[in-house]
């Protein structure tokens, strides 16, 4: 018992230490590279009026909005929290708990555990596997999802970029999520991961169409692209009371995109092991079901709060960071909620849903819309 | 003189292109020709076209490259990985050094040191209001071919089994 | 105000340190992880039974139709973008084309939707 105690320990401490040097080394490279030229003088250590300015100073710049406020750590940590939050809420609609032993209050500190749980794991790669792809796919699902956080305001102030096409550089980001899906399953060479990685695939692109049409609303009744533009417009009425069939359809697209239940086919537990993800353990499987789902959850809710209910507006003595966050995290409890309520569809009933009724349902408010517009309402 | 992103992009783009051709593996030429689309999208990005780079993204990448990509995953046949190379091959590639060579010789000897667009950069709002008002014709004449093409290719795609 | 073109650079930086930061989450299992690979952990995994056969499979030959059809559409959504982003300029006669525009397009989404519902002509 002696043996394995201590090897538990060397082990968490050797990965704690890993972490650290890792981080460390990214940032100091991100910050040389990318950073602003703002001194670190060591005088610093010692006058907090200068620590404090530098602090400042640091805030406004790109380093740190890619990197820590709306970009890389933030969304990271709305990716942890709603992880648990998926669990918790889930173990209660099913009248269990959910994790209760990570930290004394109510399992709070189950994502940390889940991170070091998967980052000690082995990673097992079978021998079958086409290795450059089945480790590229994982990687450039994250890469592609942090991508359209870029364009996502949190604020008017808190915005890593601001694009006059934002909206279509989601859709550019989405268009990428069945190209790795299908690399995904198609690197593990084995029949499940490519029936599943083949519904996965047929269901993104059939819930694509829908979802751009549905974001056209807002954008015809604002006129613009830009995603501060449309966030601007709804400072007198939000878009969700003046287009709730686009909102409506939205939704359940984001649900199709996200594969979550009722949209679940590709990941069907009982049915195909693991869908398109059966070969992928350890990290591999952290990264592509962990973080990237997680990334993906955040932007579809931001998208939903920019283009619906309003951004950042609110009610004034709360900042309107907390607004966009507190909306935003209302829209993913909706997004999350399906999973303990409602079956399966089968995937031809899913497909042919998708291409009668969404896409008609969508087409129709746009027009409504238009029509509205041209009849000369301004928001 | 030398654009340090332009020609990263273009070597990107064409050894992607080449790939594409010549793997012998044909999934790995359907990413790669993916990935020359995602260069492509740089060029317009490069051009100031943003709108027009995210539309290659969107349709390119997101559907063209998928659709290549998956009906090539599904025919994959095992002759194709046999393949034996001739000479016409190597002719092939001889004939297009050449005619690259002849090509940046005739850029290269010429006076041209910049090329300064007459027209100033338009917004791409104008896109929409002129395909609408002024090239409305062609605007129909898009559709009927989208419908057609989509038509035909359903047709060629099913079993004749009527 | 900055161009339009350093945006897009600030989403290559972004997907660039997403990148540098998912590499190294490779890493760490490979530095402590331990490592014993033996056989059944190799092949792949099909609920216990041993694998046989090919790996692949074209089950899914009859959605093939809706993979013909997103082509065109997307285009569409995307003529459809450029359409609402100058919908005042465009006026009353831009509506009409659109629509016209939409209702050319109907007339397939009809056609290949009956026939992807045979299924035994795939």
């Amino acid at each position: 018992m002696i043996r394995t105690l201590i090897g538990f320990l060397i082990r968490i401490v050797v990965l704690v230490l890993v972490i650290l040097v890792l981080g460390l080394i990214l940032i100091s490279a991100a910050y040389y590279l990318i950073g602003p030229s703002l001194p670190i003088t060591p005088s610093m250590l010692i006058n907090p009026q200068e620590a404090l300015a530098f602090t400042f100073a640091l805030m406004d710049t790109d380093f740190f909005r890619i990197v820590v406020f709306p970009g890389f750590t933030f969304v990271a940590l709305y990716a942890a929290i709603a992880g648990l939050w998926e669990r918790k809420l889930l173990a209660k609609m099913q009248l269990r708990v959910g994790p209760l032993y990570a930290g004394k209050f109510e399992g709070i500190l189950q994502p940390i555990a889940d991170v070091m749980k998967l980052l000690s794991k082995e990673l097992v790669i079978p021998k079958v596997v086409d290795r450059f792809f089945f480790i590229l796919a994982p990687i450039l699902t994250v890469t592609i999802a942090t991508a359209a956080v870029a364009v996502i305001p949190v604020t008017e102030r808190w915005v890593i970029a601001r694009s006059d096409v934002g909206v279509l550089v989601i859709f550019a980001v989405l268009a990428f999520f069945p190209l790795t899906a299908l690399m995904a399953a198609w690197s593990s060479n084995s029949r499940y991961p490519m029936l599943g990685g083949l519904r996965a695939l047929h269901q993104m692109v059939a819930y694509e169409i829908p979802l751009i049409l549905s974001v056209l609303t807002p954008v015809v009744l604002t006129g613009s692209l830009n995603l501060l533009d449309i966030v601007e417009k709804q400072s007198s009425l939000w878009f969700i009371l003046l287009a709730p069939i686009s909102a409506l359809t939205f939704y359940i697209c984001s649900l199709a995109e996200l594969e979550r239940i009722p949209f679940d086919l590709p990941e069907a537990e009982p049915e195909l092991v693991s869908g398109w993800l059966t070969e992928y353990g350890g990290m591999n499987f952290g990264l592509i079901l962990g973080i990237a789902v997680y990334i993906k959850l955040y932007v579809l809710s931001a998208l939903f709060t920019l283009l619906f209910l309003g951004g950042w507006l609110g009610p004034q003595p709360l900042p309107p960071e907390f607004w966009f966050i507190f909306k935003a995290f209302i829209v993913t409890t909706f997004l999350l909620i399906p999973r303990g309520v409602f079956p399966r569809l089968r995937i031809d009933l899913l497909l042919k849903q998708s291409w009668a009724r969404y896409f008609i349902l969508a087409l129709i408010n746009l027009v409504i819309a238009a029509a509205v517009v041209l009849g000369g309402f301004k928001p | 003189m030398i654009d340090v992103a332009f020609a990263l992009l273009a070597i990107i783009t064409v050894i992607s292109a080449i790939l594409a051709l010549e793997a012998k593996e044909v999934v790995y030429g359907a990413i790669a020709l993916s990935l020359s689309f995602v260069g492509i999208a740089g060029f317009f990005a490069l051009l100031d076209a943003v709108f027009l780079a995210m539309f290659q993204l969107t349709v390119y990448v997101g559907a063209i490259a998928v659709l290549i990509l998956f009906t090539v995953m599904l025919v994959r046949r095992e002759q194709w990985l046999k393949a034996k190379e001739g000479v016409h091959s190597v002719l092939g590639v001889l004939v297009a050094i050449i005619v690259a060579l002849g090509l940046g010789y005739l850029v290269y000897a010429s006076t041209i040191t910049h090329v300064t667009p007459s027209v100033e950069q338009a917004p791409f709002t104008l896109i929409g209001s002129q395909i609408l008002s002024e090239y409305w014709f062609a605007f129909i004449t898009l559709a009927l071919v989208l419908a057609s093409a989509v038509i035909g290719a359903v047709v060629l795609a099913k079993l004749e089994r009527d | 105000m900055r161009g339009m073109g350093s945006d897009l650079l600030l989403i290559l930086y972004t997907a660039g340190f997403a990148v540098a930061a998912s590499v190294p989450m490779l890493i760490i299992p490979l530095i402590i992880a331990p490592k014993k690979p033996n056989k059944p952990k190799e092949t792949q995994y099909e609920c216990g039974q041993i694998p046989s056969g090919a790996g692949k499979l074209s089950l899914m030959m009859q959605y093939y139709a809706y993979l013909l059809m997103f082509v065109a559409f997307d285009v569409m959504s995307m003529f459809l973008f450029a359409w609402g982003t100058s919908i005042s300029n465009a006026g009353l006669g831009g509506l009409l084309a659109v629509i016209l525009f939409i209702g050319i397009l109907l007339i397939p989404l009809a056609f290949t939707l009956y026939h992807a519902a045979r299924r035994e002509l795939w």
